[in-house]
């Protein structure tokens, strides 16, 4: 229930608000619930990583390029889209040089984003309607 | 009165040098004027065509390296970097225009987000053309006064602000708006959509690069990281057109003031430290919250707030 009256607030603010959802709710939980996942993911990186202030700039750019990548709402391409980027990047360190990784992680956004705008589960979809 | 309010300003501005200010103000206002520039040159492209760009940084470090390069490869003055950057920066504006034109609201302004962070990575990498994190330094500097850059920079904002005026009130300008307001109805009136993005993209991104290649002239040194910075330059063009007023010739102006100016100013308030970031973020984020429009577009809401307070 709460996950629908999420989806519907994304897919029309207006249309939500007229079929009875507390639309400000949804987006304080959204909001809230997704804070906490990357307030969990935070925890779970520092034994592996170094702490500093400036810390989070740079995750913001690599969480949207994986969001964009993966496919707009959708887990499973999140999932796909991180392990894709991962891979690619490490790929661009080791055959481009270490200092290069970065372009290649943003040259896989700009492809991502003018060749499958609607990112890797799009693909799949379509795979499965056998188009 | 206000017909003339262009020429009164300009006069102001003309005769300001001449006070014998010093040379820390006069940095101060050369910093205000290039970043009105650079405000207007991305209210050209984001406000009245509608296609927000969180890439202007990438226009800027080519027009800046343009000239650094072409003083530290060939030996040549770094001011002829300033006509070569128009060259440069319509070329590699074409060439980004292509490519991310394609893309519509978020996801051009995220495409021009990755392409001033790949242009930025790439000016770092490129050691043997950029000199990489070193920078490049220009070694000769032309004047030790700040007079004559001030005066250079003024003109050119008092071109920039012409040729904007100019074209926002052409049949150009029209077409603009038509695209920010709905690209779908413009091209079904006619409105090769495309083709106009593109001439948007390549005036705003001229502007800024020869912002750029002044910057290297004024400043004397550059590295990637100054001249691609996302924050200090990308973000800070919009903000001085979104504090200032999005859409209107007077914002990028009033904005780079607010910009330039209040940091400045909350930056020398004593015993506060570091901290003056924080205040002037939090100042920021008050302008942004009630006066979305900024204080050249929200005027009227700004002087009936204060007309209310002073009866009280």
């Amino acid at each position: 229930d709460l996950g629908k009256s999420i989806r519907a607030t994304a897919q029309d603010n207006d249309a939500a608000l007229l079929m009875g959802v507390n639309v400000g709710k949804m987006r304080v939980i959204t909001f809230g619930l997704g804070s906490a996942l990357v307030g969990a993911a935070g925890c779970l990186l520092i034994p592996i990583y170094y702490l500093y202030p400036d810390l989070g700039g740079q995750f913001t750019l690599i969480a949207f390029v994986i969001t964009i990548l993966g496919g707009l709402g959708s887990t499973i391409g999140a999932i796909i889209g991180g392990l894709i980027l991962g891979v690619f990047e490490s790929m661009t360190a080791t055959y481009a040089g270490m200092g290069w990784a970065p372009v290649g992680r943003f040259v896989i956004f700009i492809a991502a984003l003018i060749f499958i705008p609607g990112g890797i589960v799009s693909l799949l979809k379509r795979k499965r309607l056998g188009k | 009165m206000k017909k003339y309010l262009p020429l009164i300003l300009l006069a102001i501005f003309s005769v300001l040098p001449l006070l014998g200010l010093s040379s820390y103000v006069m940095h101060i206002l050369i910093f205000v004027i290039m970043w009105a520039v650079i405000g207007m040159a991305w209210n050209l492209l984001g406000g009245y065509c509608g296609q927000v760009s969180f890439g202007h940084a990438a226009f800027f470090g080519i027009g800046a390296y343009t000239s650094g390069i072409l003083y530290s490869k060939l030996g040549v003055s770094a001011w002829w970097g300033m006509p070569l950057s128009l060259l440069v920066v319509t070329a590699s504006s074409l060439v980004i225009g292509y490519i991310f034109l394609r893309l519509r609201g978020p996801f051009f302004a995220l495409g021009t987000l990755a392409m001033g962070v790949i242009l930025r990575v790439t000016a770092e990498n490129l050691t043997a053309f950029t000199e990489g994190d070193l920078g490049i330094m220009i070694r000769e500097r032309t004047w030790v006064e700040k007079i004559w850059y001030y005066y250079i920079i003024l003109i050119i904002a008092v071109c920039t602000f012409y040729l904007i005026k100019k074209v926002v009130e052409s049949k150009l300008g029209y077409y603009f708006v038509a695209i920010r307001e709905d690209q779908d109805a413009a091209e079904s009136l006619g409105i090769n959509t495309t083709y106009y993005k593109t001439v948007a993209l390549c005036l705003s991104a001229v502007i800024t690069g020869l912002a750029g290649a002044f910057y290297t002239n004024y400043m004397g040194y550059i590295d990637p990281k100054v001249v691609f910075a996302l924050h200090d330059i990308s973000i800070v063009a919009i903000m001085v057109v979104m504090v200032g007023g999005v859409a209107t010739y007077w914002g990028p102006l009033v904005g780079s003031v607010i910009m330039v100016v209040l940091a400045e100013v909350i930056r020398s308030i004593p015993k506060l430290g570091t901290a003056h970031h924080t205040l002037f973020g939090i100042l920021l984020i008050v302008i942004i919250i009630f006066l979305p429009n900024g204080i050249v577009g929200d005027y009227k809401k700004l002087k009936r707030f204060f007309g209310v307070r002073r009866a009280s």
